[in-house]
């Protein structure tokens, strides 16, 4: 059955008046829903997301610093086809702009077939196959999907948005199962998965260098858990995560940068309250990370730390307020980066931290529309994108973040 | 229409001046009362869940509507059918009562887990109908449906109640 549908030309600039005309809220913006076919066997669904950004210092998804930056934007569409009622077929193509770590190119997001292998009252059991999204944390499945998201952007400290490719999905397998224990149920992935590093971003973040002409090749297939539980009701939802990442950098024939081993292992604890009205949410993460250059040099040893405790307050039936501090540092060892600054005559101390202060507004004008606005006081640059800001020394420590968004689903 | 300008305000007498204080209180009163009641929720009758004649199923227990109707299940576990959910809109009166009587959650919970599957490829959307009366139809017509209803517009000779256990 087909259903009333709105939807916006692809074209960019009509794209932002659309958006623009609907910020002003005098645009009827008709209810989008999803597309099905086939009793739902078939469907569609898709998001356009445009952001704006302005910075006081310092670069973040483009051009920022004391100039308004249109250059973020998210768009998405999915099908998913379920042949028999064993069996699901999905796929997602995304297509992303922010500064110079996203610049349009399209990404195959997943493209998977879910096999449920078990199934009865208090027990699902499956395995999904194919190009499959991470698990991460609470929201690493649908970052990019800003109606899913608690702000603007996630918390940057745990959903780092300049290493975000291999964050995103990868080729593999995932085994899955729900179970109704005592008092509420306990979803468990596990996965094991070729995730891809040879964007420049992640390169760049990986390797510490701008110039990077060689390959990241991973040691071996990423293996990663995720256990969460939620309570009968879904009023508490908590878990834990774990994956651990090895790769090797392979120098081209002229590459200044020599190779080396790296490996990463994230693990991260989410809890997360939700009311009617209120959302608590905090998640504490810790990456143990290696670097192996040459035997004789020995290994590099670091365990950064991340965490973020977020309120989010529906006020009203389609407003949210949302409150939140996020918090990030390099190396426990070294929480402020002085040690750092020391040892390295070119760093900088707040390079290796970042505390965010940030408080936003959502309103949802209809069910599949909504604008976002949000403030960011943050002192650090640690999550800062070197692409963005390619002169470390031109950071500045303290500076301010104002973003307006506008997305559309359905 | 009374006007709110300062300089206005001083020129008036004491009873016009407290009619506007009341009427200034009817706004502040007549808001709060709007405000109250878009938080309070639109009262709507008993719900029940309801299926397509196919079903086998005889009863299901509450935790497991909440997987049906959270778009986990794919299969019913007695005769290994499709499960094909109908739902109403998230701000549709019967749909809060359904998520909030019969399922003990808040419509807002449902809509966040949906869009988290269907944006990771990992479950499907339930199919949104826009009336009671096209509930009523679709599960009458496809295999393997569920759905709910308030209890006066069940009509059992196109439907079957699924009692929670």
């Amino acid at each position: 059955m087909k259903r009333k549908f709105a939807y916006y030309p692809l074209n960019n600039s009509s794209f932002l008046l659309i958006l623009t005309l609907a910020g002003s809220a005098s645009m009827p913006f008709e209810t989008a829903q999803a597309l099905d076919w086939y009793d739902g066997r078939v469907q569609l669904h898709g998001f356009f997301t445009q952001g704006v950004v302005y910075t006081t210092h310092n670069n973040f998804y483009g051009n920022t610093q004391d100039r308004i930056g249109l250059d973020f934007r998210e768009i998405g569409l999915n099908v998913s086809l379920q042949p028999f009622s064993r069996l699901r077929l999905s796929a997602q193509g995304t297509s992303r702009w922010a500064g110079k770590m996203d610049q349009g190119e399209p990404w195959l997001d997943y493209a998977l077939a879910d096999f449920t292998l078990f199934n009865d009252e208090e027990r699902r059991i499956g395995i999904r196959l194919g190009r499959i999204k991470n698990i991460f944390g609470l929201y690493t499945e649908t970052r990019d999907v800003a109606s899913t998201r608690p702000g603007v952007i996630l918390p940057q400290p745990i959903y780092f948005d300049r290493s975000r490719k291999f964050a995103l999905s990868g080729d593999g397998v995932h085994l899955y199962g729900e179970f109704e224990v005592p008092g509420g149920n306990l979803d468990v992935r596990l996965m094991a998965a070729d995730l891809p590093l040879n964007d420049q971003s992640s390169k760049t973040t990986l390797t510490g260098s701008l110039n990077t002409p060689g390959h990241l090749d991973q040691d071996r297939m990423t293996p990663g858990v995720r256990i969460i539980y939620e309570t009968d009701n879904k009023r508490w939802r908590g878990g834990f995560t774990y994956l651990s990442l090895s790769q090797r950098y392979r120098p081209a024939q002229y590459d200044a940068m020599a190779g080396r081993q790296v490996l990463i292992e994230p693990w991260i604890i989410s809890l997360q309250y939700s009311g009617e009205q209120l959302t608590l949410t905090s998640e504490f993460s810790q990456r143990y990370s290696e670097f192996i250059y040459r035997e004789a040099i020995p290994k590099q040893k670091i365990t950064s730390q991340n965490w973020y405790v977020q309120a989010q307050y529906r006020f009203l039936p389609s407003w949210e307020l949302l409150l939140r501090y996020d918090d990030s540092i390099d190396n426990i060892d070294d929480p402020d980066g002085k040690d750092y600054a020391a040892t390295h005559p070119s760093a900088f101390a707040h390079n290796r931290f970042s505390r965010d202060w940030v408080t936003g507004l959502r309103y949802d004008v209809t069910s599949s529309f909504m604008l976002r606005a949000e403030f960011h006081h943050v002192d650090g640059t640690n999550w800062l994108s070197r692409l963005d800001n390619p002169d470390p020394s031109k950071l500045e420590r303290r500076w301010d973040m104002l973003m307006f968004l506008a997305s559309f689903w359905f | 229409m009374p006007t709110f300008g300062l300089g206005t305000r001083r020129q008036q007498g004491d009873l016009r001046f407290g009619e506007k204080a009341a009427s200034g209180k009817i706004r502040r009163s007549a808001f709060a009362l709007m405000f109250f009641f878009q938080l309070l929720p639109a009262s709507a009758g008993e719900v029940h869940v309801i299926a397509n004649p196919s079903v086998t199923t005889p009863s299901i227990s509450r935790n497991f509507a909440r997987s049906i109707f959270g778009m986990r299940v794919q299969q019913w576990p007695y005769d290994g059918g499709s499960v094909k959910v109908f739902v109403l809109p998230d701000n549709h009166a019967v749909h809060e009562a359904f998520c909030k009587t019969v399922l003990d959650v808040f419509p807002r919970q449902m809509r966040v887990a949906w869009d988290r599957q269907v944006f990771s490829g990992t479950g499907p959307a339930p199919i949104e109908v826009e009336t009671e009366e096209e509930v009523l139809n679709r599960v009458a017509t496809t295999p393997g449906a569920v759905g709910y209803l308030s209890k006066e517009k069940i009509d059992e000779k196109k439907v079957r109640l699924l009692p929670i256990k």
